[in-house]
């Protein structure tokens, strides 16, 4: 470890100012269509549900093919 | 080169201190030397997960931000407090005090802090890397945080409002071309066990997924007393630490 101390010295930077300003427009312009979203992520849910059906499916048969073959 | 991390989330609690100091721990363990800064400034908590009390914390992130106090300071070194065989850790907490608090959120951090803070570490500690534990949302500040890291990991929870706001967020980020990743935690058992899960919440939101953690309630039973790794090595949690962990190593930086 170096023996010279550290200090962080706030000085005025354009390009802070730039990408707060970016991120600032960013958020206001930023058009979100929540019917879209919504849409997509309720698809998504539809799918994740048919997947975990699958899975419930398979762990019963595995659970009836171990009770038979015991 | 030092690596900044951000670790954030579009809500509350879906893991973010949690997932921080046990994955710090975890590259640690790789015998890489890491730095994790509490950036949730409203709502300070990784200080409690490493047990370091306030008192131990003489002075904090926030004199470091206002120039009151040198990076060498504040910087907490948890390597031999949490007797890690290899690695090192370092820790910067923030305020919990309320002033500090409002003088933080009055006034704002800024893009030069980040670089800065990265920078310093990176020479005085020869960190590899620096996870920032950021405040929750979607605010100037918190992305501010995520924008001036060198990539982002959200932490998602699946449920529908999660889901959707960090939809929105990896909208958001995408428009500044942000190399991010995510981490489902929290994962219903049975959900968690779907292959396929990893491919569908990747194909949703156009970001890799880089770990699912399924919900364990030992890790609640643990009351963030101490880094739950170190105590409960193989743990299934743990082993999905590490596989996080690696995929950093192999692939950031």
């Amino acid at each position: 470890m170096s023996s010279q101390k550290h200090y962080f010295i706030r000085s005025p930077s354009n390009r802070e100012h730039e990408l707060r300003k970016k991120i600032s427009e960013t958020l206001l312009s930023t058009q979100i269509n929540i019917d879209e979203v919504e849409r997509r992520v309720s698809s998504f849910e539809r799918r994740l549900e048919e997947i975990l059906s699958r899975l419930d499916e398979l762990e019963h048969r595995l659970k009836k093919l171990e009770e038979l073959l015991e | 080169m030092v690596v900044g991390i951000a670790i954030h989330s579009y809500r509350g609690g879906t893991g973010k201190s949690t997932t921080t100091a046990n994955l710090a721990v975890m590259l640690a363990l790789y015998g890489k030397k890491v730095s994790t800064i509490d950036l949730d400034l409203t709502s300070p908590g990784l200080h409690v997960i490493y047990q370091v009390s306030q008192t131990m914390m003489k002075t904090t992130l926030n004199d470091y931000i206002f120039g009151r106090a040198a990076l060498e300071d504040i910087v907490i070194d948890l390597t031999n407090q949490l007797g890690l065989p290899r690695g090192k850790i370092y820790f910067l907490g923030a305020s919990m005090k309320p002033e500090e608090i409002a003088k933080l959120l009055k006034e704002g951090y800024s893009e030069q802090f980040f670089k800065e803070v990265t920078k310093q570490v990176g020479e005085a500690y020869g960190v590899d890397y620096v996870i920032f534990d950021t405040h929750p949302g979607l605010n100037e500040d918190t992305l501010l945080a995520v924008l001036s890291s060198d990539v982002s990991i959200m932490m998602m929870r699946m449920d529908k409002q999660d889901i959707t706001g960090t939809f929105v967020t990896a909208q958001v980020l995408r428009k500044f071309d942000k190399t991010s990743y995510v981490v489902l935690n929290m994962v219903p058992p049975n959900m968690a066990k779907a292959v396929e899960l990893r491919t569908e919440v990747s194909k949703l939101l156009g970001i890799p997924v880089i770990g699912v953690i399924p919900f364990y309630p030992e890790i609640l039973q643990h009351r963030s007393k101490g880094v739950f790794i170190l105590r409960h090595p193989r743990h299934p949690y743990t082993l999905h630490i590490k596989e996080v962990a690696e995929f950093i190593i192999n692939n950031i930086g």
